[in-house]
């Protein structure tokens, strides 16, 4: 047998295999975000993410023209939906099931030793299956959160468009996007780290979301480890604190955001450097899960 | 003379211990191309080796060299490294085609090549009916030649087999049989774990008797066998005269045992020493004109020292 | 040789009753959880509420006590319905994680392995598999929940004298009452999800969506829509609900708690729903047979 047909990679470190890395890297991806995004066990969190979008939806069909409500209202309205229910919980829990199953499932379907057995490094395996995961969930809640902004301001009319295109609407549009993209990015780099460490990364996911939901009661310096500090303060519009819901929304010492996004980038690219430490010394052991 | 490490398998004092219970416990071998068999009952450590020289496992202790390489440089390492587990699991929703394609595209292959290597190994396994049918609608045999076609698809110079045998109907276990041997004199490893002993050895150059984790036997089967001195060889000649045969064999002392054939043509002859055996009976042929038609050994096999060194309670070599 | 002609005999000694082996699967499945050390320490970190409780209600009865700790009348509080309802909610929260970490596994472990086939072969049916399983949630949740709520209340009735057992009998009633319905409704969702899912995380985390997923949809849902209807999804207010008015707090109390955006009869609807839901995919999920799909 010849082994003429594979690229051989070039061993000298100055000269390292960047086209066969990128070449796996686009493979996997492939692979990856067919499984992700079209899997049947992907439905759920479509579901989950475009649940809102389905209520701003019945929303504007029953308040045409802005009957019964008005464009300050619904503004609020969709700041505290995409910051209690979006941040804190749908993505939140999206990430924890997609990015959980990234790894866990390839062991519960007793697949994983493929990618094993494959000439790829182990670390960009992760960063691989990372992207991917980041990719989907970036697609499906940014298209969610959009889908939420146009039935917020395209049930008004002309006043609605005025606010969007000469008014403060284009620039909101884009935090909430940003903000998700970094959400995704923020709970999936936890989530992949957890998947790695725990056999049930469920039980400490509950921490995580006890620490995500109660940071605002810890000192300063230990808020900086939680996703949700930066994410708040990117957030575009700021719900008035109120009762209990001021635990989660009110931010005690703000960061700018040049200082949030690279901090929330350091923050991952820490867990992910972790994760990837954590798979060189993963071996292959399918138990009962 | 001191293998090549480039060429060769080398496992150096190598241990593995999962918590408390011991996988496999201070291994030496050096494997040299060609086929060869790991035996030993369940729960022996065959899997573990296996593991071991995939870089599925790491070892406790020691180390392990794949033609010089290790599963610390995997694009090196697993471009000559291909394994068929004894997991019967598939990524998800996948075809056959798509399995053992997109296994080639994370190797970096093209897609025309790709297609080219996947129709190419599901051909060496006769699958390509099924190949673009759902693995999870395939049987357990079709699932097996599938994981094989996988681990064969990117010409691989090592190819790590773990009962690749299991489920198969007698026409594809002969087929495969036949693809193992035509792989290893083709000069790859081949390495094969199984429990169907008189079909490996046909094709084995060198076996591994493996016990409750431990070598317990290494090298070629005769001579494995030579050395197991505790169980005298068994040679049966064919001859017209069998009882004379026998009461000159039996006045030397390495001759333990002459036994007359139920048909009167042969003697079953149990001797301590094999080399003093054809020694002798070239002797009496010469000296005493004595016509034999055939002399053949009857337990110079895998079965036989299976059941000598593990299946009688063990010994050592 | 045919098989009556060899000196094989089938099994015709005793056996136990047939009505009592689903508790095998009781007694096998208490002993795998509490093999996990995590899982007896968490267990036993559930009785702490109730030492608490049971120390507190001491304290207020004891003037020795008050006069040692140094307390007096200044200790808050009067050990009531409102008390044994604030006191159960503790225990119903710390039991809910008991469910969720011990009781998908159950299931799912039995689907990894396949043995759920194996069990269903056996002269065992499906209820008495569920039952079996369901009565291992029904202990661990009983042991954390009303049988120290009710001892509470005993030690409780026993300090206080002067007939107050009589006339708080009725808290016994709601203690007993509500638990068991809550235990019902955890234990159902539990193995449901297990049996859909199949998977112990997966399972876990379906388990988690539903009691703090949902309820923050149902909040989404009443601010968007401007309804107070969402809650219907808010398994755990709706339950909440229904103590409420089993433990018979007063209209001002439940309204300054939140327990009467909806009415006492769409609580009922609400949990009855979601009971129907989880029969409705045990009843389809779990068989003993499994398709793959080809």
């Amino acid at each position: 047998m010849s082994t003429a047909t594979i690229a051989r990679p070039r061993k000298s470190f100055s000269d390292l295999p960047w086209q066969l890395w990128t070449s796996q890297l686009a493979a996997l991806l492939r692979m990856e975000i067919k499984k992700t995004l079209w899997m049947r066990r992907s439905i759920w969190i479509y579901l989950l993410a475009f649940a809102p979008t389905v209520m701003f939806g019945i929303h504007a069909l029953t308040s045409p023209m802005g009957r019964n409500c008005s464009i300050e209202e619904d503004t609020r309205v969709l700041a505290y939906t995409f910051q209690i229910f979006y941040l804190r919980v749908g993505i939140f829990f999206g990430c924890m099931g997609l990015f959980t199953w990234l790894f866990r499932g390839e062991i519960v379907e007793k697949s994983l030793h493929y990618y094993f057995l494959s000439p790829m490094r182990r670390e960009l395996l992760v960063a691989g299956k990372f992207l991917a995961g980041l990719i989907t969930t970036s697609l499906i809640f940014s298209a969610s959160v959009l889908l939420c902004f146009t039935f917020v301001y395209g049930h008004f009319g002309a006043p609605g468009r005025a606010f969007v295109f000469n008014g403060p609407g284009l620039g909101q549009l884009g935090s909430y996007l940003l903000v998700t993209v970094l959400a995704c990015l923020g709970f999936g780099s936890i989530f992949l780290a957890l998947s790695l460490i725990f056999k049930n990364p469920i039980i400490p996911g509950i921490v995580v979301l006890l620490w995500e939901s109660f940071h605002a009661v810890a000192p300063s310096l230990l808020q900086k480890f939680s996703v949700t500090f930066y994410l708040t303060q990117l957030s575009p519009v700021t719900i008035p604190p109120d009762g209990l819901m001021a635990l989660f929304t009110v931010i005690a010492e703000p960061v700018s955001p040049w200082l949030a996004i690279p901090g929330l980038l350091f923050l991952s690219a820490a867990i992910l450097v972790f994760a990837a430490f954590r798979i060189r010394k993963t071996e292959i052991s399918y138990l009962a899960d | 003379m001191t293998p090549n490490p480039n060429s060769s398998i080398i496992f150096e004092n190598v241990s593995k211990f999962y918590g408390e219970v011991l996988g496999v416990n201070r291994v030496n071998l050096t494997l040299p191309p060609g086929v060869t068999s790991l035996v030993g009952p369940n729960g022996s450590g065959k899997t573990t080796l296996m593991n071991l020289v995939t870089g599925l496992v790491r070892p406790t202790q020691g180390r392990v060299s794949v033609l010089g390489l290790t599963p610390d440089e995997p694009e090196e390492f697993f471009r000559h490294v291909g394994y068929c587990t004894q997991f019967d699991s598939f990524p998800k929703g996948v075809t056959g085609f798509e399995f053992i394609q997109q296994s080639l595209r994370l190797r970096g292959v093209s897609g025309p090549e790709a297609a080219r290597l996947t129709t190419e190994a599901i051909d060496r396994v006769t699958m390509s009916d099924a190949a673009h049918r759902r693995v999870a609608g395939y049987s357990k045999g079709m699932r097996q030649r599938i994981r094989l076609a996988q681990a064969i698809a990117h010409h691989p110079t090592v190819l790590v087999l773990d009962e690749p045998l299991n489920g198969l109907d007698p026409m594809a276990r002969s087929e495969s049989i036949a693809l193992f041997e035509a792989l290893g004199k083709q000069g790859l490893h081949v390495i094969i774990s199984s429990h169907v002993l008189h079909e490996v050895d046909k094709i084995s150059d060198q076996v591994v008797l493996m016990s409750y984790g431990y070598v317990v036997a290494e090298g070629q089967i005769h001579g494995v066998r030579t050395e197991v001195k505790e169980h005298p060889m068994q040679i049966l000649v064919r001859c017209a005269q069998p009882g004379l045969l026998a009461s000159r064999l039996f006045a030397h002392d390495h001759v333990v045992e002459a036994k007359l054939n139920n048909d009167g043509k042969g003697v079953l002859v149990r001797t301590k020493d094999a080399d003093q055996f054809y020694q002798l009976l070239n002797k009496i042929v010469v000296e005493d004109d004595f016509a034999v038609d055939t002399v053949s050994p009857n337990d110079d096999d895998v079965n036989s020292v299976y059941q000598y060194l593990i299946g009688s309670g063990g010994g050592t070599v | 040789m045919a098989v009556y002609k060899r000196t094989y005999k089938a099994y015709h000694g005793q056996l136990t009753p047939a009505w009592s082996r689903f508790t095998v699967l009781t007694r096998y499945g208490l002993s795998t959880l509490f093999n996990s050390r995590p899982f007896t320490a968490y267990t036993v970190l559930c009785f702490l509420p109730f030492l608490i409780g049971l120390a507190y209600i001491y304290i207020v009865h004891s003037a020795a006590a008050q006069a040692v700790l140094g307390v007096g009348k200044t200790i808050p509080g009067t050990v009531n319905n409102v008390w044994f309802l604030s006191f159960l909610g503790f225990e119903a929260g710390m039991g809910f994680i008991l469910a969720a970490w011990g009781g998908p596994g159950m299931i799912t472990k039995d689907f990894a392995n396949h043995s759920v086939q194996l069990y269903l072969s056996r002269p065992i049916s499906r209820t008495e598999y569920l039952l079996g399983k369901v009565s291992v949630l029904a202990a661990l949740l009983s042991c954390t929940t009303w049988i120290p709520a009710l001892v509470l209340f005993f030690v409780k009735a026993e300090l206080q004298g002067n007939g107050w057992l009589w006339e708080n009998l009725w808290i016994a009633g709601a203690i007993l009452v509500g638990c068991l319905i809550w235990i019902a409704m955890i234990s159902l969702v539990s193995m449901a999800v297990a049996v859909w899912v199949k998977w112990r995380i997966a399972a876990t985390a379906l388990m988690l969506g539903i009691f703090f997923l949902l309820p923050a949809l149902g909040a989404v849902l009443d601010a968007i829509l401007r309804t107070q209807w969402g809650s219907l999804i808010n398994f755990t207010h709706m339950i909440t609900i229904v103590w409420a008015h089993l433990f018979r707090l007063k209209a001002l109390e439940r309204h300054a708690a939140g327990f009467d955006v909806v009415p006492l009869w769409a609580a009922w609807a609400s949990l009855l729903s979601l009971c129907t839901a989880c029969f409705w995919l045990l009843d389809r999920k779990l068989r003993a047979r499994e398709v793959e799909r080809a």
